[in-house]
């Protein structure tokens, strides 16, 4: 077991605990805003969509792990609760227009433009667009493990797909984005 | 821009920032929301257990419109009758005034029994001849 697993497994048993549970919770929270954080926000693009959605996963997280059993690790279960969240704000967002997936994905393509705290160079830009043309699930599983650099077999814990279709799915989302990006 | 762009241009950076001093911030309100949050029932009991419980209260509520549905009250059933009617079943009846008497509540009349006890029975006879309330159940 890593270090990381025996100091998250001592923070759910301080959480359990009344007299440590506030110290525990806070800890938990400046150990994993960041990270939740960031993936929320490459999915969703707005800050202000990703600062709510970070505060509903620590919510659910101050109510539910109580009742964590440990069988995956802490940070397993933080992320499957954050890339839940995305995933249903996402498909909520889609409910509301009658064409689905290109009004919301239009939305998004806006947001990298216009939208405030958004500041990179051309190909940065031009690669969030590339992504936008990916489905959630697909766009999701390419998050994590470009950018987050996430081994496969964590991904499949959090996802709950195998590695080896996970595997095949990055490598097309792969082949997707450089034609994408060629064409640039 | 028409140049070849391959993954070797790209990096792990995207162009997305953050409100200054926001991951300081954070965990003060995440913890002010909690503290603010009431802890009700429906956040944590089972959705299928509340689903059971919404279903099994609509069974009881069911049963007990569709038992009580058209039951009216006595005195609902007894003014659909008319005057004519009610005097010839009391009259295939035969039923005297003792008999309607006995069905009497004397608590919805206004006589007062314990003054009852105190009368003659030439009192009462004429307090019965004067009582409105109580021919109408002779």
């Amino acid at each position: 077991m890593s270090d990381k697993d025996t100091s998250d497994q001592q923070l759910v048993i301080a959480f359990k605990k009344a007299d440590t549970k506030q110290y525990a919770y806070y800890q938990i929270i400046t150990k994993y805003q960041e990270k939740v954080y960031w993936v929320i926000r490459k999915m969703v693009i707005d800050h202000d969509d990703a600062n709510d959605l970070t505060q509903e996963v620590f919510i659910k997280v101050w109510n539910k792990l109580a009742q964590f059993r440990g069988e995956s690790g802490l940070y397993t279960w933080i992320y499957k609760i954050a890339t839940n969240e995305c995933l249903s704000f996402l498909r909520k967002k889609s409910k509301r227009f009658f064409v689905p997936i290109l009004d919301v994905k239009s939305e998004l393509l806006k947001k990298i433009d216009q939208a405030s705290h958004i500041d990179g160079d051309q190909i940065q830009i031009a690669l969030q667009k590339a992504l936008l043309k990916l489905p959630d699930q697909q766009r999701l599983v390419f998050n994590l493990r470009y950018f987050e650099e996430m081994p496969f077999k964590d991904i499949a814990k959090i996802t709950g797909k195998s590695e080896g279709g996970l595997k095949a799915n990055y490598h097309h989302a792969m082949k997707k984005i450089e034609e994408f990006m060629k064409s640039y | 821009m028409s140049k070849k762009i391959n993954e070797e241009h790209w990096n792990k950076k995207t162009p997305f920032t953050v409100p200054e001093r926001y991951f300081e911030q954070l965990p003060q309100q995440i913890q002010a929301r909690v503290r603010q949050e009431p802890k009700t029932y429906w956040l944590t009991t089972p959705v299928w257990k509340l689903g059971l419980s919404a279903l099994m209260f609509a069974i009881v509520m069911g049963v007990a419109v569709y038992l009580n549905n058209g039951k009216a009250s006595s005195e609902e059933l007894l003014a659909e009758v008319s005057n004519k009617e009610l005097i010839a079943y009391l009259a295939y009846e035969e039923l005297c005034d003792v008999d309607v008497l006995a069905e009497v509540d004397l608590s919805e009349l206004s006589i007062d029994e314990s003054a009852l006890l105190e009368l003659t029975p030439e009192e009462i006879e004429q307090e019965i001849e004067n009582s409105d309330e109580l021919e109408f159940y002779m």
